[in-house]
């Protein structure tokens, strides 16, 4: 393992970034069933907590997350499907 | 310890931030946990909100990629993958990463985590006992952050 960098405000941020994010995927699973009967095969954007975009495609819903004046890179992002073909 | 969950037909997922010199922005990725996947893959929904352009990667290498489905060129960047371990601190990789061209099907597919950070960790995986989680037996680099899971005002 490489030296250990002191932590920094912009590492502290960072953290926090991530940790918002992955509380909104997780949203985004628990409510999984429910979010894909209202929008079913589409883009969904969820920033803490609340879904604030939907699209058919991946370019109108980061356009959509801009207008929302977020960072598409940091809002949880997902594609609703249940008729998908399997993920080999 | 680091935190996945499952998503969609129960599939396994961590959250991580992936920085690549050639996209202006860091991006935070759901990536599908993969471990018959030799390395990590950046699919184009994820690189689109990283603002990367994928006319500049035809200037750089490539090489091909051999799945299930077939052979596809992709583009090999190296980067940075974060991941948060809760009490720990942010937990970093340099891997090179594969980039998926912007076509059908791979729009839709999730980035994969593949055994090139995999390998390194120790996972505990039960979808019957809804668990998920990894400790970060070999990281790159650590950085403490002893941020608690359960402070106040989380």
């Amino acid at each position: 393992m490489k030296g250990a960098p002191h932590p920094t405000s912009d590492m502290i941020a960072e953290f926090e970034l991530l940790e918002q994010f992955d509380r909104d995927q997780r949203y985004i699973d628990e409510h999984y069933e429910e979010l894909w009967k209202r929008y079913p095969n589409c883009w969904i954007a969820v920033y803490q907590g609340k879904l604030i975009a939907f699209a058919t495609t991946i370019e109108t819903l980061l356009a959509r997350i801009e207008q929302n004046r977020l960072q598409p890179e940091n809002v949880a992002r997902r594609r609703l499907e249940k008729d998908s073909d399997l993920i080999l | 310890m680091i935190h996945g969950h499952f998503g969609e037909l129960r599939r396994p997922y961590v959250s991580g931030s992936l920085l690549l010199p050639m996209a202006p922005r860091e991006g935070r990725i759901n990536f599908l946990l993969d471990t018959g996947a030799d390395q990590t893959c950046l699919m184009p929904a994820d690189a689109k909100a990283m603002r990367l352009k994928f006319e500049d990667l035809l200037l750089g290498k490539e090489t091909r990629a051999r799945g299930i489905g077939g052979r596809v060129k992709v583009h090999p960047q190296t980067g940075t993958i974060t991941f948060l371990e809760l009490s720990v601190g942010l937990v970093i990789y340099e891997v090179s990463v594969l980039v998926y061209p912007d076509r059908s099907p791979y729009r839709d597919y999730p980035s994969i985590l593949g055994r090139d950070v995999l390998n390194d960790w120790r996972i505990r995986y039960s979808s019957i006992e809804e668990t998920l989680t990894a400790d970060a037996l070999r990281p790159h680099v650590l950085i403490p952050l002893p941020i608690s899971e359960d402070r106040p005002g989380k």
